[in-house]
C-alpha cells in the first residue's frame, strides 16, 4: 500500500510538473507575443515622431523612456530614420532628451556595475550624434566589457568630431579592441584631417579623458591602420599622403598604402603606384596592380603588360585582371600577350581571355 | 548459479542506477549554464551591431567551402541561396569530388564556368585536382574539380585553394539564414584567439522557400523530422552552449563551421581516414594548440542559423546516427593519448572522459540497462511499483529538459512562432523521450559493430534539394568540356614566390 500511494505520488508530481511545464511554455509565449507587438509599435511611434519633428511627442517619449526595452526600441528608431533627420531634428531630440531628465539617467548609468546596462546607456546617448556626448563616452574605451568598448567606438564615430577621431586613433595605439573596428569607424570623411595630422605627427598625446584607457596588448602598426582608415574614407585629400606611405621600409605600410590608393583615387595615385610596380617585395607590387586595375588607370598600360612576366605568380594574375580591367585597350595588350614568348605570361592572358569572353557572351545573349 | 545472476543483475542496476543520476546531472549543469548563456546573448544582442560586420570592408573576409559529390539536383540551387548572403567580402568555392551525376555540368550551364590557373595557397595533400575554375558571371564562385577521394579530401582541396583568412564548412544541401556569416565573424573579430566557431543547425523540412531563402518557418508533417527538431534542440541549446561556455567544445558540425585557415593548415586539415572529420578536426585543433601553448578559443554561437534538410525515413536516419557514431568512436581512439592528461586541460580531465563514458560506452550501457532491468523485473529482483516510479521519474527528467530547451528557443530565437509548431514541439518532446531516443541507442550501440566492417564514403541521403522553389532550372545533363586527364591545376606554372 505504501509502494503504490508513493508510486501514485510520485506520477502524480510528474504530471504535475509537465502540465506546469507546458503552461509556462505557453504563458512565456503570450508575453513574448505582447512585448514583441509592444516594441514593434512603440518603435514605429517613435520614428514617426522622430520624422515629423513634433516636439511635444518626442519630449513625451524622452519623458516616456524608462525601461530597457523601451531605451533599446528608441536607439533602434533613431537609427531607422537617423540618415533622414537634419541636424536641427538632432538637436531638438538632444534637448528633449536632456529636458525629460533622461540623459541624467542615462549618464548615470554609465557608470552602472552591470555591462548592459553601461552598453545600452552608451548606445542611446550616442545616437542622436551630438559633439557633446564625447567626453562621457571616450572613458568607456577602456571599459572592462568588449561589448561596451564597441558601443563607445561605434557612438564616438556618431559624434564624428575631431576629438572623437583623436581618441578611436588612441584606441588603435592601446589596442582597446581589434584594429579592424576602429580602422572602420575612422574610415570617414569627417575624421580624415586627424588621421592626417596623426600620420605626420603621430597620435595625439593622452589626454586627460584617456588616461584609464591603458594600452591592453601589443602594438599594433599605427600607420598601416591609419592608411587602411584613408582609403576607407575615399577622400582624394589622403593621396599625397598615402602615396609618401609607398617608401616606407614596412611592407604592410606599403600595402595598405596601395590598397587605400586605389580606393582614394585622383591624379596623385596612378604615378605613385606604377613607381611601386618597381617594388622589390611582390606582395606590394601584385597589391599596387590590383590597385591600378581598380582605378582603371589608361597610364599604367604598358607597366601592367610588363608585370605579366614577373617572376610572381600573384603579380602576374593580378596584372592581366588589371587589363582586363582597364577595358578595351587592356583586353588588346591581353590578345597581344597570347604570342608572347613568355607561356606563362600568356597562360594568364588567356584566362582572362576567357573570362571576358563568357561576359561578352553573356551580355550579347 | 541463480544467486551469482541475481547479484549480477542488482549490481548492475545500482550501476545504472548511479550511471542515470551522473548523466542527467551532467545535463542539467549544461542545462543551466546554456540557458544563463542564452540570456546573456539576449541581453547583449541589441548592442551588437552585426550589420556593420556585414558591411564593413574591415570585417574579415570568409571562404565558403562547399564539398559536392553527386548533388546534382540541389547544388546550383544551394549556390543561389549563399550568392544572396549579406557579407561584405566572400568567395564560395565548391568542390566537385568526382561526381558522376552530372554535378560538373550544372555549374558549368548556370554559372558559365571558365577553367583559370590558381595557385593553391598551401598544400594539404589531396587525390588530383582536375582544374580549377571560376564563373565570370559570379566572380564568387569558383569551383574545383578533383578526382573523388571523399568528404575530408574535397574539403582540403577546398582549403588548399581558399583564398581569404577564414573559411566556413557547409554541406551542400544546407541554406544559410542571410546574416549568418556576420554573426559567426563576429565572434573572430570579437576574440582574435578564435579558432573555430560553430553555429547552430536547424531542420529544414516542413518549410516554406522564396528566392533561395527560407520565406516561412514551419515544422514538417513527418513524424520523423519532427523529433529530430527536437533532438537537434537538445543537443545545440542544451548541450553546445554548455560545453562551449565551459570551454570544451569537441564537436562542431561539419554542416556549418568557421575555422581559421592558417591554423588548419598548421595541423594538415581534414583528415580522410575518418567519417567523423568535423568532430576529428576540432580535437586536433585544441590538441595542436595546447602542445604548443598557443591560445585555443573554439566556441559555439546559437544565433548563425543554418538549415539542413534531415532524414524522413528510418533507414536513412540509421544510416546516418550509425556514421556519426563511428566518427566519434574513431575521433576518440585516435586522440585517446589526451585522456587524462593535464596537459590537455579540462578537454583530456573532463571532456573526452564523458565523451568516452556517456557518447561512446552511454548506448551500450543504456541497452544492457533496458534489458537487465526488464530481466530484473521478470525475476522479481526489482518490484514493479519501483520500476514504475523509476521510469515516471526518468522520463519526467529528460521531458524537463527537453522542455527547457523548447524554452529557450522560445526566449532568444523564436524560429517557429505558430501556435501549431509549439504544440507540434512539445507533443515531440514526449515521443523523443519515449521510443526514439532508445532506437538511436540500440543504433549507435551497433555502430562498433559497423565500424569493423566499414570503410568511410559519403554519407548518401535522398534529397528533396530546394530547386523547385528557386529560379533558374538545373540541367543535370553530361558534362561538356571535362577532360579527365587534365593535368593537375599546377601544372606548367612557375613556383610562386611566397
Amino acid at each position: 500500500m505504501t509502494s503504490l500511494t508513493g508510486l501514485i505520488v510520485l506520477v502524480g508530481s510528474s504530471l504535475l510538473l509537465w502540465i506546469a511545464l507546458v503552461g509556462l511554455a505557453v504563458t512565456r509565449k503570450l508575453l513574448r507575443d505582447r512585448r514583441e507587438l509592444r516594441s514593434g509599435e512603440r518603435r514605429a511611434r517613435y520614428a514617426a515622431a522622430l520624422r515629423d519633428e513634433d516636439s511635444a511627442a518626442i519630449a513625451a517619449i524622452c519623458g516616456d523612456v524608462w525601461s530597457a526595452a523601451a531605451q533599446v526600441d528608441l536607439a533602434v528608431a533613431i537609427d531607422a530614420v537617423y540618415a533622414t533627420l537634419s541636424r536641427s531634428q538632432l538637436s531638438a531630440l538632444r534637448h528633449a532628451m536632456e529636458a525629460s531628465e533622461l540623459l541624467e539617467r542615462l549618464s548615470a548609468d554609465l557608470g552602472s556595475r552591470r555591462p548592459t546596462t553601461r552598453a545600452r546607456a552608451a548606445l542611446l546617448l550616442t545616437r542622436p550624434g551630438v559633439p557633446a556626448v564625447v567626453e562621457q563616452i571616450v572613458p568607456l574605451l577602456g571599459d572592462p566589457d568588449p561589448d561596451v568598448r564597441l558601443v563607445a567606438c561605434s557612438g564616438l564615430a556618431r559624434a564624428a568630431t575631431p576629438d572623437a577621431a583623436e581618441a578611436l586613433i588612441w584606441g588603435l595605439v592601446a589596442h582597446v579592441l581589434p584594429p579592424e573596428r576602429i580602422i572602420e569607424r575612422l574610415g570617414a570623411p569627417w575624421a580624415v584631417e586627424t588621421v592626417l595630422v596623426a600620420l605626420g605627427e603621430g597620435p595625439t598625446p593622452v589626454s586627460e579623458v584617456l588616461t584609464g584607457v591603458a594600452p591592453r596588448g601589443e602594438e599594433v602598426e599605427l600607420d598601416a591602420s591609419l592608411a587602411r582608415a584613408l582609403g576607407l574614407a575615399r577622400d582624394p585629400r589622403a593621396a599625397t599622403a598615402l602615396a609618401a606611405l609607398l617608401d616606407r621600409d614596412s611592407v604592410e605600410v606599403r600595402i595598405s598604402a596601395a590598397r587605400a590608393l586605389g580606393r582614394v583615387g585622383g591624379a596623385a595615385c596612378v604615378p605613385a603606384l606604377i613607381a611601386t610596380l618597381e617594388s622589390d617585395d611582390w606582395p606590394v607590387r601584385a597589391q599596387a596592380a590590383k590597385s591600378l586595375g581598380a582605378l582603371g588607370a589608361a597610364d599604367a598600360l604598358e607597366p601592367l603588360e610588363r608585370c605579366l612576366s614577373d617572376q610572381a605568380w600573384w603579380v602576374r594574375a593580378n596584372a592581366a585582371r588589371a587589363l582586363r580591367d582597364l577595358g578595351e585597350p587592356g583586353i588588346e595588350a591581353l590578345q597581344r600577350t597570347l604570342e608572347h614568348d613568355d607561356r606563362y605570361a600568356a597562360d594568364r592572358a588567356r584566362e582572362q581571355l576567357a573570362l571576358h569572353a563568357v561576359i561578352e557572351e553573356h551580355a550579347a545573349a | 548459479m541463480i544467486g551469482l545472476l541475481e547479484q549480477i543483475l542488482h549490481g548492475f542496476n545500482v550501476f545504472t542506477l548511479g550511471y542515470f543520476v551522473v548523466l542527467q546531472l551532467t545535463f542539467t549543469v549544461l542545462a543551466i549554464v546554456g540557458w544563463r548563456a542564452i540570456e546573456d546573448y539576449v541581453e547583449r544582442r541589441p548592442m551588437r551591431d552585426y550589420r556593420a560586420v556585414a558591411e564593413s570592408e574591415m570585417s574579415m573576409p570568409v571562404s565558403i567551402l562547399v564539398p559536392a559529390y553527386n548533388e546534382a539536383p540541389s547544388i546550383v540551387a544551394s549556390l543561389r541561396s549563399l550568392l544572396t548572403s549579406q557579407f561584405v567580402e566572400f568567395e564560395i568555392v565548391v568542390v566537385n569530388d568526382g561526381s558522376t551525376d552530372g554535378t560538373m555540368a550544372a555549374l558549368t550551364d548556370a554559372f558559365g564556368l571558365v577553367k583559370v590557373g590558381r595557385i593553391p595557397r598551401s598544400n594539404i595533400p589531396t587525390q588530383l585536382v582536375r582544374g580549377v575554375y571560376t564563373s565570370p558571371l559570379e566572380p564568387h564562385v569558383v569551383v574545383i574539380d578533383k578526382v573523388n577521394g571523399g568528404k575530408a579530401d574535397a574539403l582540403n582541396a577546398g582549403i588548399n585553394h581558399a583564398i581569404y583568412p577564414l573559411f566556413c564548412a557547409i554541406d551542400a544541401d544546407t541554406i544559410l539564414d542571410a546574416d549568418a556569416l556576420s554573426r559567426l565573424v563576429w565572434e573572430f573579430q570579437a576574440e582574435p584567439e578564435t579558432v573555430a566557431v560553430g553555429g547552430i543547425v536547424r531542420i529544414v523540412n516542413g518549410s516554406e522557400f522564396e528566392d533561395g531563402r527560407l520565406a516561412r518557418v514551419r515544422t514538417p508533417r513527418n513524424l520523423l523530422a519532427n523529433l529530430q527538431i527536437i533532438e537537434y534542440l537538445r543537443a545545440f541549446l542544451g548541450g553546445r552552449i554548455g560545453w562551449s561556455k565551459s570551454g570544451m567544445l569537441l564537436i562542431i558540425s561539419g554542416a556549418f563551421g568557421l575555422f581559421r585557415r592558417d591554423v588548419c593548415v598548421e595541423v594538415g586539415g581534414y583528415d580522410p581516414t575518418t567519417v567523423g572529420e568535423d568532430a576529428e578536426l576540432v580535437l586536433r585543433l585544441h590538441r595542436h594548440q595546447r602542445e604548443r601553448q598557443k591560445p585555443c578559443r573554439i566556441t559555439f554561437f546559437p544565433d548563425p542559423i543554418c538549415w539542413t534538410e534531415c532524414p524522413e525515413d528510418l533507414g536513412t536516419l540509421v544510416r546516418q546516427r550509425d556514421r556519426w557514431q563511428r566518427g566519434l568512436i574513431e575521433m576518440i581512439a585516435r586522440h585517446r593519448k589526451m585522456l587524462l592528461r593535464p596537459r590537455y586541460g579540462r578537454i583530456g580531465c573532463v571532456a573526452m572522459p564523458y565523451f568516452i563514458f556517456f557518447e561512446l560506452l552511454g548506448p551500450t550501457i543504456e541497452c544492457l540497462g533496458y534489458t537487465l532491468f526488464a530481466l530484473s523485473l521478470v525475476l522479481g529482483l526489482v518490484s514493479l511499483p519501483f520500476a514504475l516510479a523509476f521510469f515516471a521519474v526518468s522520463l519526467t527528467y529528460s521531458l524537463v529538459l527537453s522542455f527547457l530547451v523548447i524554452l529557450m528557443e522560445e526566449r532568444a530565437f523564436r524560429r517557429y512562432p505558430g501556435w501549431s509548431d509549439l504544440i507540434r514541439l512539445t507533443l515531440c518532446a514526449v515521443a523523443e523521450n519515449v521510443g526514439y531516443r532508445q532506437l538511436l541507442a540500440v543504433v549507435r550501440m551497433r555502430s562498433w559493430y559497423t565500424l569493423m566492417r566499414r570503410k568511410q564514403h559519403w554519407g548518401e541521403m535522398t534529397r528533396k534539394g530546394f530547386g523547385p522553389l528557386l529560379p533558374g532550372g538545373v540541367d543535370v545533363g553530361a558534362a561538356p568540356g571535362l577532360d579527365p586527364t587534365a593535368d593537375p591545376v599546377l601544372a606548367g606554372e612557375a613556383p610562386a614566390e611566397r
